[in-house]
């Protein structure tokens, strides 16, 4: 009557089952953690998603071994055996002991409620209320007007920036210092340092208590803010993955700029555009290109390139 | 099959069988492949000092660590000013954490040590690059070191060389730990007068405590040993008794090589390490039910016996001006117990000083002209803490705000931790020191005052004591009440909490203070009688089905056989 397999199919099945769940479960964080390099925080499998590959498989499963008579019949061999009292009495006794035991347990675990913390809405890159002007924004700092450049040069041939050693900054004062011209690019690279510089010192002032003077979410302050502990930049799918002007948004709108559905309530994140006065912003506009461009650079990241 | 099953085949079955569940129980093992790399450990091959690795040190030292640290070392960068405690000064010399005799230079390891870890609690990031990509290499620590050892010249000058100043070994391993070892440790503490600075129950709140300075004269105050993530160096027994034998350079912790005998040092660091009190950082609090009244003191015995504890991490408040990164209080343990008609929460937290005097803040905080407060600005009103010597300009109460929503909605949306926002109130609980009273206060945003609802509306009362560097508040109010304002509290439903935390010794009023995200309390409901009724039920509908289940396999197994 039943083909002769070198496994029960009812065996088969649990254990495809198992393996395929298991090789979720544990193969996808560490091939992730291959992809993402070294950092202090595991990478597992979120819940909702370890739920959706279980049924998934066991639907699978289910469709194989029901598919045709025959395999149904296989399928359930070795239960209906156990039923019928073909591995002993003794066995057959205690799965009908157990059975209605654990569905009593079951309603009454179930019943009880968990005692568990709710869980928290989140999306990675939430943008269902991203304002569309921002999408192709360029942070203007990163392509200064040529008055910005002249005014530049001024302040450099009297010695202002003489404390930056960086090799792109040196060269531009050796060069204008002799008396000589600087070409436009050395100039251009010259003007970054200077940006990037006091957007260090701001980057460091303002987002390194939560943000980490890395950038990787590990400020002082980053350890009361649960669930949503400040972002580590360095992370992959992060600034990487989004144009600057999205950067430029959240950090101007902050955590109540936020849609519902990524938990504003939740979030730490301050609203730097907030306006303290007539003319006064937490952070000025000027202020925040700056530090986007040392997040960025700090965090040894290119925005991506508005389309 | 036409016969009925062989032995061999059963005895093979059963094989089978082993081997299947023998791979599912091996399988989750795989999980430790998972697992995150260990941190490196060894020092790599040393850089020798050249101009090639000091320059390349310079380059390194202006981007990472000259917003900090200042462009010439001497820990005046642009950030330092909002730093307590202040960056690294390498101008003078001094430095804390080494291996050498207390008053001596570090090691070149010392100094990849520190640079490598990180210092605890400080503004001073670890960084090795193994935990972060972010991070340096080992060999660029290395130029970073060669470079910034250029800002002191005694470390030209072979007289001071520090290699011939060694005092203890960096990889010493501590003895065991025995009861004789902590008793000792315990008379020691008492002995070598630690309780002066750091307290008899190691909060930091000795008798010394306010008259301590560094030694470019900023006021230091002493570590809360119960706090082991605080420790500068490190919270292993080894850290502690490698700061007792080198003492902190430029600090007030002396070194007691001299005083104390290895054998004493070691009894001290173990007792030491008992003081630090592990943390339950859970997310949700039950809150039991109780028979009869409520416990309203703080130290009534049936708060440790009956109620269940949870940790609540605090930062400071970093989301509006005006700021505060350099908060009191960092941790708050709650714990809750509730019976028929009220609830109790038990609040606890260290904090140095009792503060009871208050005076009315000024309606624009000096620190509002500023993203962070500066901290030693000399127009700035110094509280207590920066007061250098000079009697305090301001003086606040001590506070703690415990805050709800006004409704519990049935999805998660919440009003933000931050007081609210405006199409979502909050209702607060708010105590102060002076006076032992509650307010019930509701909010709707950070950006406006919380308004105190009226005398006959306040439900909330308070007890609370500080004592020896803790302050313990229980707060009760029955669990409903007829004021629409407040939140009507019931079992069963997980209702969300935030706090607030206020220093007045810190100059913490208002805005600036500590506060905590929200986090769940539920009031543990016990199940209702029917749910064992359905569970009976259950259990009739499985035996029904499997018997029906059993007759149908019996039938077909005697017919195949026919």
């Amino acid at each position: 009557m039943n083909r002769k397999r070198r496994l029960p199919l009812f065996w088969t099945a649990i254990f495809v089952c198992a393996a395929a769940y298991a090789l979720i479960i544990h193969g996808v964080p560490y091939v992730a953690r291959e992809v993402v390099g070294p950092a202090e925080f595991e990478l597992p499998v979120p819940a909702a998603l370890r739920l959706m590959y279980l049924l998934l498989i066991v639907v699978g499963a289910l469709v194989y071994v029901s598919y045709s008579e025959r395999n149904w019949n296989e399928f359930l061999w070795p239960l209906s055996s156990l039923l019928a009292g073909r591995y002993g009495i003794v066995p057959k006794i205690l799965v009908m002991l157990l059975f209605p035991l654990l569905l009593g347990w079951g309603v009454i675990v179930s019943g009880r409620g968990g005692v568990a913390s709710p869980s928290a809405l989140w999306i990675q890159h939430p943008s269902s209320n991203f304002p569309r002007q921002y999408e192709s924004w360029h942070n203007p700092l990163r392509e200064p007007s040529e008055e910005i450049l002249e005014a530049f040069t001024s302040e450099a041939k009297d010695g202002m920036y003489d404390a930056i050693p960086t090799a792109p900054m040196q060269a531009f004062l050796d060069t204008i210092k002799s008396g000589k011209t600087a070409n436009e690019a050395v100039s251009r690279a010259a003007l970054q340092e200077k940006y990037l510089y006091e957007g260090r010192i701001l980057y460091q002032t303002n987002c390194r208590p939560c943000h980490g003077t890395k950038a990787d979410g590990n400020g002082p302050m980053a350890e009361g803010f649960r669930p949503r502990r400040p972002i580590n930049f360095t992370d992959v799918g992060t600034i990487d993955t989004l144009v600057e002007g999205y950067a430029f948004w959240r950090v101007k709108t902050g955590g109540l700029g936020l849609p519902t559905e990524a938990s504003p309530w939740d979030s730490a994140m301050p609203v730097w555009g907030r306006q303290l006065g007539e003319h006064v912003q937490d952070l000025s506009d000027e202020q925040i290109n700056k530090i986007l461009l040392a997040e960025y650079a700090t965090a040894r990241k290119d925005p991506r390139i508005p389309e | 099959m036409a016969t009925g099953v062989s032995r061999n085949n059963k005895l093979w079955g059963v094989v089978r069988t082993c081997v299947i569940i023998g791979i599912l129980v091996i399988a989750p093992l795989f999980g430790l492949m998972s697992a995150p790399p260990a941190l490196a450990q060894e020092v790599a091959g040393k850089l020798a000092n050249s101009p090639q690795a000091v320059e390349a040190g310079r380059q390194l030292y202006f981007e990472r660590c000259s917003f900090c640290h200042g462009l010439e070392g001497a820990g005046d960068g642009p950030v330092a000013e909002t730093l307590d405690p202040r960056p690294r000064d390498f101008t003078s010399c001094i430095y804390k954490f080494r291996i050498t005799e207390s008053g001596e230079l570090p090691t070149d390891e010392d100094l990849l040590r520190t640079i490598s870890v990180g210092v605890h609690g400080t503004g001073m990031p670890f960084w090795d690059n193994s935990r972060v990509k972010t991070g340096l290499t080992t060999e660029q620590r290395w130029q970073v070191i060669h470079f910034i050892k250029t800002f002191c010249p005694d470390f030209e000058d072979a007289e001071f060389d520090p290699y011939k100043r060694i005092v203890v070994d960096a990889a010493v391993q501590a003895p065991e730990q025995t009861a004789t070892l902590l008793a000792a440790g315990k008379k020691a503490y008492e002995e070598a007068k630690c309780h002066e600075c750091h307290g008899v129950a190691g909060r930091g709140n000795g008798t010394s405590a306010p008259t301590l300075k560094d030694d470019w004269g900023y006021p230091l105050l002493p570590r809360d040993l119960t706090k082991g993530w605080r420790y500068k160096r490190g919270s292993r027994v080894e850290d502690i008794y490698i700061t007792m034998t080198t003492g902190l350079n430029g600090a007030a912790m002396p070194t007691y090589r001299d005083t104390l005998s290895d054998e004493a040092r070691w009894q001290l660091a173990h007792y030491v390490k008992t003081l630090q009190r592990e943390r339950i950082l859970e997310t949700l609090l039950v809150a039991k039910q109780v028979e009869g009244d409520l416990p309203t003191a703080p130290d009534d015995p049936r708060w440790p016996e009956m109620a269940n504890v949870i940790d609540v991490p605090l930062s400071g408040q970093v989301l509006a001006r005006p700021r505060l990164q350099t908060p009191s209080a960092d941790n708050l343990r709650l714990s809750a117990l509730y019976n028929a008609t009220h609830l109790a929460l038990l609040i606890e937290w260290h904090d140095r000083f009792q503060d009871v005097e208050h005076q009315a803040p000024p309606a624009e905080p000096y620190d509002m002209q500023f993203t962070y407060p500066h901290l030693y600005d000399e127009q700035r009103p110094r509280p207590a803490r920066y007061t250098l010597g000079e009697p305090p300009q301001v003086q606040y109460r001590d506070a703690v705000a415990v805050q709800f929503p006004v409704q519990l909605g049935d999805g998660p949306q919440k009003p933000h931790f931050f007081q609210g926002d405006t199409s979502n109130p909050v209702y607060v609980w708010y105590w102060h020191s002076d006076g032992d009273k509650v307010e019930e206060q509701n909010g709707r945003g950070f950006d406006r005052p919380l308004t105190v609802q009226p005398e006959a509306n306040q439900q909330t009362r308070s007890q609370a004591t500080w004592q020896d560097g803790r302050w313990r508040v229980v707060l009760w109010r029955p669990l409903t009440t007829p004021d629409n304002d407040d939140l009507q509290i019931a079992a069963g439903r997980n209702i969300p909490l935030a706090f607030s935390v206020w220093d007045g010794y810190n100059g913490e009023v208002g805005l600036q203070r500590s506060l905590s995200t929200w986090i769940f309390l539920q009031l543990e409901a016990s199940p209702s009688s029917s749910l064992y009724m359905w569970a009976v039920v259950a259990i009739g509908l499985g035996i029904v089905a499997e018997f029906w289940a059993a007759g149908r396999a019996r039938r077909k197994h005697s017919h195949a056989e026919r």
